[in-house]
């Protein structure tokens, strides 16, 4: 499996903007708070992902998307209010097709795709 | 007066007997002679304390060495001390500031200030996927 990590961390800086506004871009769109965390998981990943989600500021209308490239595990975690307008099954195609790009070794893109779509889906069914 | 064979002797002056300029280097070398012959008397006899100045006793080499090396050593390991002990005793780094953790739009919170997971009441959905 190739590895998608830069050096040290996972992305380079540019990685790390292309994220960023990204994110903003998503959450202009759809009104959604989008969080990604990219890290270990500690204990079972969608565990730690619901833990990262309920230490948010106003989880209920957050998105996180939670990466662990050792574990090669990936949780996209979605509050109440936003799975009116996410449902849990187009989390779950947006995912398989995140995992898809991060395996070929792709992480940031991966996540950039995974946060459009996500955004796209939500404007959608508003 | 001769002439000076110079580019610039219209800025140097030149002393007209070389007899003269001897006698002034030999009355400038017995001058400072002098001086330094007297210099010994001036300072008084070796070692010796003028009058009302203090005559604290010789600084013991080892306090000597405790207030130069020691003092300063002590401060360094100190001020250390207080600027690494803090963030060992939290835990180690913090989340979204690690080299290998990476949390775009999250709380800067240790993984010990995470709340808790989620229950079978929660009402957050999502999805899981592997690779």
């Amino acid at each position: 499996m190739e590895q998608v990590r830069v050096g040290d961390a996972h992305f380079d800086n540019p990685q790390r903007l292309a994220i960023s506004n990204t994110i903003r871009t998503a959450e202009l769109a759809s009104r959604i708070e989008f969080s990604v965390f990219v890290g270990t998981s500690h204990g079972h990943p969608r565990a730690y992902a619901t833990q990262l989600h309920n230490s948010l500021v106003a989880p209920a209308r957050t998105i996180v998307i939670m990466v662990d490239p050792d574990a090669r595990a990936l949780e996209i975690v979605a509050g109440g209010w936003v799975r009116d307008r996410v449902s849990d099954a187009d989390a779950q195609a947006v995912a398989d097709e995140m995992a898809g790009i991060i395996a070929g070794g792709d992480l940031a893109g991966g996540i950039i795709h995974g946060i459009e779509e996500l955004a796209q889906k939500a404007r959608a069914h508003a | 007066m001769r002439q000076c064979r110079s580019r610039y002797d219209h800025a140097v002056k030149q002393t007209p007997n070389p007899a003269v300029r001897r006698a002034s280097r030999a009355a400038s070398a017995a001058a400072a002679v002098g001086l330094l012959a007297t210099l010994p008397l001036l300072a008084g006899p070796a070692g010796a304390v003028p009058e009302n100045w203090s005559n604290p006793d010789d600084v013991d080499t080892l306090y000597a060495l405790g207030v130069l090396v020691g003092l300063p050593l002590a401060l360094f390991v100190g001020i250390a001390f207080l600027v690494y002990v803090p963030s060992l005793v939290r835990g180690g780094r913090q989340l979204s500031s690690g080299v290998d953790d990476e949390w775009f739009g999250g709380p800067r919170k240790t993984r010990d200030e995470l709340a808790d997971p989620d229950g079978d009441e929660s009402k957050a959905g999502g999805a899981s996927a592997r690779w």
